[in-house]
Order: C-alpha cells, then sequence, then structure tokens
C-alpha cells in the first residue's frame, strides 16, 4: 500500500518535468516563449495621524514597514492565436487590503483567463479578468510604473468595503470580446463583457441571477499620447443598498428611541428586487512632453430601491424605513505629474467622493495627495506621499473616530522578469 | 593674405564636417529581408514601439509578432528615435512596455542590445523582428537585413522624417 502511493507520488514526475521544459524552453512557437513568468515585490510602509476612522478603532494604528506583496505572472501564447494570463498574488504582509493575520501567506488569483483571437478587431476571452471599465481598472496592479502607491479612491476596494460604501467599479467579469478599429489614424478600441454581477446571499455566495453586462470604448485619436475611454456598466443587485437603508433606519429609531447606534446590523425586510445599478463613467489620460494629466469620473445610480412592506412584521419598522427612492454617488479623480530628468515624478492628486446618502461621509469625501516617485530604472520605483482626509458634514450620532485624518506612505516597487 | 587662406580653409573643413555629420544623423529603421513589408508610416511606428500592435498584421494572416529591438544604453540616437516617433524617452517607453506585459497584452520586454551591430545582427536572425539604427551602419547590412521607408519616404530624401 505504502509502495503505491509512493509510486502515485512520483507518477506526478514526469509532468512536473514537463512543466519545466515548457516553462523554460526558448523556442518552441516561432518567436515567442511558450510561457513567460515574471512578477513585482512591493515593500510598503506607512504613517496613520489619527485612529481609523472604520471598525470602531480604539487605538492608533501602529506605522509599519512591511514587505507586502509580491505578485507572480503567467502569460502564454501557447497556440497560435490562443493565450492564457494568470496573476496569483502571495500575501506576504497583512496590513494593506484585508487586515485579519489569517491572510497572511495567503495565495490569490486575481485574474486568470484564456483568450482567443480571431482578428484584431476581435478577440474573446473567458475566465476570470478585470471589468475593463475606466482606463485604471484594469490596470489597477500595476504598481511598478505608478508613480503614486495607492491606487486612486473608487478602486480601493478595501476602503469602501470598510467604510460600507460598496463598490463603484464593477467586479470580475468571465466572459468578454474586445478588438480595435483603426479608422484614418484613429485607434477605437471596444469591449462588451458580463459577468456574474455583486448579487450574493448573506454568505456571499453567487445566487446565479442578476447577471451584470457592459461594454467600453476607447479612442485614440492621432496626437501622441491622448487616451480617451467612455464606460457602461449595469446589474440588478438587490444587496448594494442594503448599508445605508439599515443605517439610515438605525439612525431614525436611535433618534425615537435614544438608543446609541453601535454596530451596523440588518433591522430591516428585504428591499425591492427591481433594484438596478447603472454606472457610467469617462477617463482622460494625456502625456504632453513631461507634464502627464490623468483623471477618471464614475457616476453609479441606483435605480427604483422600494423596502417591500414590513407593516405586517412590526408595526414601528415602517417608521424608520425609507420610501421607494433613487441613490447616486459620484467618484473622480485628477492627477497631475511632471517629470524632472526622466526620474523623478512629483505628482498632485485629488480625489472626490460625493454621496448624499452615505452615513459615514454624508456629503463627500476629498482626498489630497502629495507625493514623488523616483526611477533609477525602469524595473524599480521609490515613491513616497502624504494624503489628507477630509469629511463632509458627517452625521451627529455617528462615533468621534470617523473624523479626518492624515497619512504618510513609503513604498519601493520592484519588477522582475 | 596667408590668413585670409587659412581661414578659408578652415570654413570649408567645417562645412564638409557638418554636412558628413548630417547624413548620419538620419535613424534607419530595420526589419528582416524575408518580411513583406516594405514601408510605415510614422502613426504605425508608434502604435508598433508602444506595444499597441504586437502583430505583423500583413504577415501570415497577422500569425507572426512583431519583435522589438531595443537598447541597453541611452545614446542620442535612441532618444531622438523614441522622441520622435512616441513623444516619450526612453525610460518612459520601457514602462509602457511593462505595462503591457503587467495586463497581458505583451510577453517580455523587448530585447536589448548593447551595441548597433547586436541589433542588426538580431534582425537578421529574427523573421518578425524590427530595430533601428544610425544610418551610418548601412555598409555593414548583411542580405538578410532591409531599410523600411518611413512615410514612403526614403531616408535619403530631405523631407525623411527621422532626421
Amino acid at each position: 500500500m505504502r509502495n503505491k502511493c509512493k509510486m502515485n507520488r512520483f507518477k506526478n514526475i514526469p509532468y512536473l518535468i514537463l512543466v519545466l521544459i515548457l516553462c523554460f524552453s526558448e523556442s518552441l512557437l516561432s518567436q515567442e516563449k511558450p510561457i513567460s513568468i515574471y512578477g513585482y515585490l512591493d515593500l510598503a510602509g506607512r504613517d496613520v495621524s489619527k485612529k481609523q476612522f472604520f471598525n470602531g478603532a480604539t487605538e492608533n494604528p501602529p506605522s509599519t514597514f512591511m514587505l507586502l506583496r509580491t505578485h507572480i505572472l503567467l502569460n502564454s501564447h501557447f497556440y497560435k492565436n490562443w493565450k492564457a494570463f494568470a496573476i496569483i498574488r502571495f500575501q506576504n504582509g497583512t496590513f494593506l487590503g484585508n487586515e485579519s493575520v489569517e491572510n497572511k501567506g495567503a495565495f490569490d488569483l486575481l485574474e486568470g483567463w484564456f483568450e482567443y483571437r480571431y482578428d484584431k478587431w476581435l478577440r474573446i476571452r473567458g475566465g476570470k479578468f478585470l471589468a475593463p471599465f475606466g482606463y485604471y481598472n484594469t490596470r489597477k496592479y500595476n504598481s511598478p510604473i505608478f508613480n503614486s502607491i495607492l491606487l486612486p479612491l473608487m478602486y480601493e476596494d478595501e476602503f469602501l468595503s470598510q467604510t460600507s460604501a460598496g463598490t463603484i467599479i464593477p467586479p470580475e467579469q468571465n466572459l468578454g470580446i474586445l478588438g480595435e478599429f483603426l479608422i484614418d489614424n484613429w485607434a477605437i478600441g471596444y469591449n462588451a463583457y458580463i459577468g456574474n454581477g455583486s448579487d450574493t446571499d448573506e454568505h456571499n455566495y453567487d445566487v446565479n441571477n442578476n447577471k451584470g453586462i457592459g461594454f467600453r470604448i476607447q479612442v485614440e485619436p492621432p496626437v501622441h499620447n491622448l487616451t480617451i475611454g467612455t464606460s457602461f456598466y449595469t446589474e440588478k443587485s438587490r444587496f448594494d443598498i442594503r448599508p445605508y437603508l439599515d443605517m439610515n433606519a438605525m439612525m431614525k429609531k436611535a433618534a425615537v428611541t435614544g438608543q446609541p447606534v453601535n454596530t451596523i446590523i440588518p433591522i430591516l425586510p428585504n428591499v425591492n428586487e427591481n433594484e438596478t445599478r447603472k454606472t457610467f463613467g469617462f477617463d482622460l489620460r494625456y502625456l504632453i512632453g513631461n507634464f502627464k494629466l490623468r483623471g477618471e469620473y464614475v457616476q453609479s445610480d441606483i435605480t427604483d430601491v422600494a423596502l417591500i412592506d414590513a407593516s405586517n412584521i412590526s408595526d414601528t419598522l415602517n417608521t424608520y424605513a425609507f420610501d421607494g427612492s433613487d441613490f447616486s454617488k459620484t467618484f473622480y479623480f485628477i492627477n497631475l505629474s511632471y517629470t524632472f530628468f526622466d526620474k523623478l515624478t512629483p505628482f498632485f492628486e485629488l480625489n472626490v467622493f460625493e454621496d448624499p446618502r452615505h452615513f459615514v461621509y454624508r456629503n463627500t469625501l476629498h482626498r489630497y495627495t502629495l507625493g514623488t516617485s523616483f526611477r533609477p530604472n525602469s524595473n524599480i520605483a521609490i515613491k513616497i506621499e502624504y494624503h489628507i482626509h477630509q469629511f463632509g458634514d458627517i452625521y451627529n450620532k455617528v462615533p468621534n473616530n470617523f473624523k479626518n485624518y492624515e497619512m504618510l506612505w513609503a513604498a519601493i516597487s520592484v519588477f522582475f522578469n | 593674405m596667408k590668413n585670409i587662406k587659412i581661414y578659408r580653409i578652415m570654413i570649408v573643413i567645417f562645412l564638409a564636417f557638418i554636412s558628413t555629420n548630417n547624413l548620419y544623423t538620419q535613424i534607419v529603421v530595420i526589419v528582416n529581408s524575408k518580411n513583406p513589408v516594405t514601408s510605415l508610416t510614422l502613426e504605425e511606428l508608434e502604435r508598433i514601439y508602444t506595444a499597441n500592435v504586437v502583430r505583423w498584421e500583413s504577415v501570415n494572416d497577422g500569425e507572426e509578432y512583431i519583435t522589438l529591438s531595443d537598447y541597453k544604453n541611452k545614446s542620442d540616437v535612441v532618444e531622438r528615435f523614441f522622441k520622435t516617433v512616441t513623444g516619450l524617452s526612453h525610460l518612459k517607453i520601457r514602462l509602457e512596455w511593462i505595462g503591457k506585459m503587467l495586463t497581458g497584452e505583451i510577453q517580455h520586454v523587448p530585447n536589448k542590445s548593447a551595441t548597433e551591430k547586436d541589433v542588426i545582427e538580431f534582425i537578421a536572425s529574427n523573421k518578425g523582428a524590427i530595430g533601428f539604427v544610425n544610418a551610418s551602419m548601412i555598409n555593414e547590412f548583411p542580405e538578410s537585413v532591409k531599410v523600411l521607408k518611413i512615410n514612403e519616404k526614403n531616408y535619403t530624401e530631405s523631407d525623411y522624417p527621422l532626421r
């Protein structure tokens, strides 16, 4: 029996050798390696001026400097017009992203897809890939080439989830077509895609309905390094608005009963199944000599929100509930940078989040960032940046630690191949 | 009188030097002789070197990949070529390539050569390769390397764009 086990173990060796040969063979296909393996390391540290405003933190987060993440990318043109691509993340540290210790040492498949190229104007992609919504969403893992350490707020899933703002950028998609046309030196690219949407049950399992669909058009006019794009995404999402409704209902309840608002627990029945989320975006990227401008605007509307009549559950529940209504939130950012001596790039970035219904920001959040990056060569980026977060009209009932705060970040990103 | 003659001779030598130097400031774009492409526009060249186009569309129904040739070190020719063609510096164009790798658009960064001779050898041995060298190297081209016209202009013409 033991020998059989040993045999089974050795049975995999030929496959392993085959994979290694594929990985390191130079020319099984005409010009391209069968598979390329490359990646990057991110080393980053931060110092936060005040108590974190989320999770009811009572102590200042410690200053840290640690190896955060290693990303390994696999890229293969494995057969004629077929391509495979994957991004695997190894979470060395704990503080960026999910803060729980359990995530230390975790491997995540961030992207994994196959693509068939029929022609330049038609490629078909299937698997798990970032929604091509906006210019930077599909590039959000490109830290070695970014000048900034933090992504614009609209791409920071962790930040948004911890503030219960809900994601504004569509989730990963599963099937799409894309391509490009050239018309009189105008390059016009398109993406159309469908995905699982963000409709999940209370255990975060996909409920297999309410799929999302979206498209993007990107135009590059015959001007050096100018790119303009517009994106649209829609899905039915019954639970997207839930935190707003619950928190606001609790606020109302607190005002009536005098009970403090401590944690978010669902107290309302389900909302209307017709709730629909529509997200529209516009983006611009322009390089003029050493000057670079980039910006994006995103507006997400949730329409047909209504609570199911709860009068048979409680006499008082409807007192705290919202009537049917539409919700809208807006994000935009502008980033201006200038490169000196081809290596030093100071930048300024303004992020604005407007959400009149949000229970934390109430109206707006502004983030001002001043930073700079230094590149001794194309594979290494050393960055430092200072952030100021300013909240708008904060609701009176929220705890004191929901306040403006500042952060200082420093990072090194190293690309290897 | 003698002084005037010396000045004249010096001016002639100087002008000859300038004109010779100008002849060698053109940059020529080269491909493998097996490649049927004979001419590219500056816009096409930009899309190739920014890796927005990764295949020779006119070769084997687009099955042939474009293999870019790059230089290890900075030089006047390298900086001038990338600025003219893409509007970007050598370092920034490398960042563009890394960005394309990180999104899966290309599989590796272009081959880096130390010298122009290395570039010529690389082009000579790779059917899908494209590169650029100073026009002064043209006498050293083997038969397996050919020069492309840019905007339908030969490098000897006065309005050749890569001067």
